[in-house]
């Protein structure tokens, strides 16, 4: 199993980076922990449109789940569509995080509401 | 003044741009065309309520997938610098709402896989106030770029009659779209800093585009501003200066133009349009 | 960290005065000044610039004069009509490459832009990050969402809680950029027609990116009618009222001298501290 952990360095010690789209890495394992390689971000610094080009990046590599602090909608969609699963919610370092993982701790999204876990939404829905 | 377009523009919102374009277009004593450029909060329609007529969708052409020939190549999604497309194993998803309708995809695709389809991104909506022919945009919520929906709302100029431009505010692409190939870029500021500052980056962008223009300075006191001074000390035209007013600002507040609320002022605007007049048939002076 | 977006819809309803009041009255947080296109914040500030970083937009396309071979396919191919006489005016230029792509000479090249500048600064009133973008410069929301990302590893580095940031005009990218992933929004309207129809349009914005916001009338006394209409329509959409600053000459004479209201002899002073009261017992609930 490939999954890939939004990071701000290029090892399993690295932080997990918050924002899936705008991370400056992506550090790939296996179910073991065992790091696979590296990815480098290379559209953080898109106009728009960083989510669905690092959800591109990553739908290249054939990975299987994302580890991650919170996604997009417009990401959510092609990442969705290739069957990746995605955890949201996801903080400390990059080996934590997996570490968590393997203990079945860490909620994986099934929405594009579920983006962000306790943030406060507004009662209305949209336009 | 017969004919020409002005553009009413200021780097700082809230100066009273539209209002006083309003103003402009209400004091014209000829029929006047009145353009709503500032597609993304266009407000004149408060100060001269038009009559609405007609309204008509505005499209830009965004990519469409064939499933028959497409081979999932991935080409596509590699080449759009605005990332409005992702291809998956058997899906291209596509991104409308980031699409700036460049065509590249479409053009090359292949397999010639894509082909361009219509997605609105705002309406054109027309009506009149008595001499005034009201012409405003309205970009759709969530819309990544407005210069193509202020380019159709241009495309209702007639060149053969006065034409008034209610810009957006601010320096960046809407209002270069807006400004270009107008014959006066009319900038309205206060004298706060606020209003000094912007106005210097409004200035930048005028020279660019080399554009005759003059300055309102709006909510004037008796001081002489530092705006005043920065104008003298560059050669740039103050055209008029309007006072603060309370009751204009009460007026302005209820949607009714300071024209009307104060009816002296009407010769401040007609001496503006005189003045460009006479900047815009006799001798081209622009903006050093 | 907690985030807190001051946004105005309109422009010119003295969201930026108002914001340069709470730099004087908050320790502790880091001012943040998004509206890139024309930023005003700093003129009440006075910063002292400490790191100065320049920005680069899309690539622009360029076309090598040496290697050109006056086929005129680039100028075809180009939606934007930014392509003349094989030459690509930088204006008019997208930067989307598809010249770049039909080229049969490889005579056009996609070259880095420099399209504004953006600063870490020292105030009297604690730390500003802010930008400047370039005249006629497209405003994607990218130096945005850069400032934003610098203000929040800025106070991390400090050990603050909070970022104060002065948003954009208008309900576009840049805006949909400032508000992104932000504890509240703070929306200063203005008792106008245009202030309220705008005040609608930015209050679905938030919602759309759900943002929670809350709502406070500048120069509420200019037409207490609207105001009372302002209310309402907060009431209908459950939205929390903030708070109301009445008119004051001062603040436009504050304004002209580049000074922040609270440092004014004025009736309003006691107004907005009891507005950021307000606000940051929101925040603290969120």
């Amino acid at each position: 199993m490939r999954i890939a952990v939004s990071a701000g360095g290029r090892t399993p010690d690295s932080k997990v980076e918050d924002r899936f789209g705008r991370c400056s890495y992506f550090v790939l394992v296996d179910e073991e922990g065992n790091h696979l390689e590296t990815l480098t971000n290379t559209s953080l610094d898109s106009p728009q449109g960083a989510g669905i080009a690092a959800a591109q990046l990553l739908i290249n590599t054939k990975v299987d789940a994302i580890l991650t602090g919170r996604v997009g909608p417009k990401a959510l969609k092609p990442l969705q569509t290739a069957g990746i699963k995605i955890y949201t919610g996801v903080s400390g370092t990059v080996e934590q995080s997996v570490g968590l993982f393997q203990k079945g701790k860490l909620k994986e999204i099934e929405k594009a509401g579920d983006t962000v876990p306790g943030r406060r939404r507004a009662a209305r829905g949209g336009i | 003044m017969e004919k020409g377009v002005i553009t009413v523009a200021s780097g700082k919102g809230g100066t009273g741009k539209t209002t006083i374009a309003c103003c402009l277009a209400l004091s014209a004593q000829q029929p006047v065309q009145f353009l709503d450029c500032d597609v993304e909060e266009p407000n004149a329609h408060i100060f001269l309520k038009p009559d609405w007529n007609a309204s008509e969708a505005v499209s830009l052409r965004v990519p469409e997938v064939d499933y028959s020939k497409c081979t999932f190549c991935g080409k596509c999604a590699d080449i759009c610098m605005f990332n409005a497309l992702a291809v998956v194993p058997g899906q291209v998803l596509t991104f409308p709402e980031l699409c700036h309708s460049c065509g590249g995809c479409w053009a090359l695709c292949p397999e010639k896989a894509i082909r361009s389809v219509p997605r609105e991104i705002g309406v054109i909506e027309k009506g009149n106030a008595r001499d005034i022919s009201f012409i405003r945009g309205k970009l759709k919520v969530g819309t990544a770029t407005s210069p193509p929906l202020i380019k159709a709302v241009k495309g209702t100029i007639q060149r053969e009659s006065l034409a008034i431009l209610d810009a957006p505010p601010g320096t960046s692409c809407p209002v270069v779209e807006t400004m270009e190939e107008s014959d006066f870029i009319l900038l309205v500021t206060e004298p706060t800093v606020m209003g000094l500052n912007d106005l210097s980056l409004a200035l930048e962008v005028v020279r660019l585009l080399n554009i005759p223009c003059g300055v309102v300075i709006n909510r004037c006191n008796d001081v002489v501003s530092k705006v005043e001074k920065f104008c003298r000390e560059n050669s740039i035209p103050v055209v008029a200066k309007i006072p603060v007013n309370r009751d204009i600002a009460k007026a302005y507040a209820t949607g009714i133009p300071p024209v009307k609320a104060n009816p002296e002022l009407k010769e401040t605007f007609t001496a503006i349009l005189n003045h460009i007049e006479r900047v815009t048939t006799g001798e081209r002076t622009c903006c050093h | 960290m907690k985030e807190l977006v001051v946004i105005s819809g309109k422009g010119g309803t003295g969201k930026t005065s108002i914001v340069s009041s709470f730099a004087a009255l908050v320790k502790k947080k880091v001012m943040v000044d998004c509206d890139v296109d024309a930023a005003n914040l700093h003129l009440f500030l006075s910063p002292r610039i400490k790191e100065r970083h320049r920005f680069y937009s899309l690539p622009k396309a360029w076309i090598d004069p040496q290697k050109c071979n006056g086929c005129g396919l680039c100028e075809e191919y180009c939606r934007f009509d930014a392509i003349e006489q094989n030459s690509v005016s930088t204006l008019g230029c997208e930067g989307c490459g598809v010249c770049s792509h039909v080229c049969p000479v490889g005579a056009v090249e996609m070259k880095d832009t420099l399209a504004g500048e953006w600063f870490k600064s020292q105030t009297r009133y604690g730390p500003l990050v802010h930008a400047r973008l370039g005249a006629g410069q497209e405003n994607s929301g990218k130096l945005v969402t850069l400032v934003r990302h610098q203000a929040a590893l800025t106070a991390k580095e400090l050990n603050y809680d909070l970022l104060i940031t002065d948003g954009p005009p208008g309900i576009g990218c840049p805006v949909i950029a400032s508000i992104g992933g932000a504890t509240l929004g703070l929306i200063i309207t203005e008792p106008s027609l245009s202030g309220i129809h705008d005040l609608k349009r930015t209050m679905d914005l938030a919602n759309f990116f759900g943002v929670p916001v809350v709502v406070c009338v500048n120069k509420w006394d200019i037409c207490p009618e609207n105001t009372e209409c302002i209310k309402s329509i907060c009431r209908e959409r459950n939205i929390p009222f903030a708070g109301q600053i009445s008119y004051d000459n001062m603040a436009m004479l504050a304004a002209t001298r580049g000074k922040p209201v609270i440092e004014m002899p004025s009736g309003i002073v006691e107004e907005i501290v009891r507005l950021w009261e307000r606000v940051f017992e929101t925040l603290c609930e969120i």
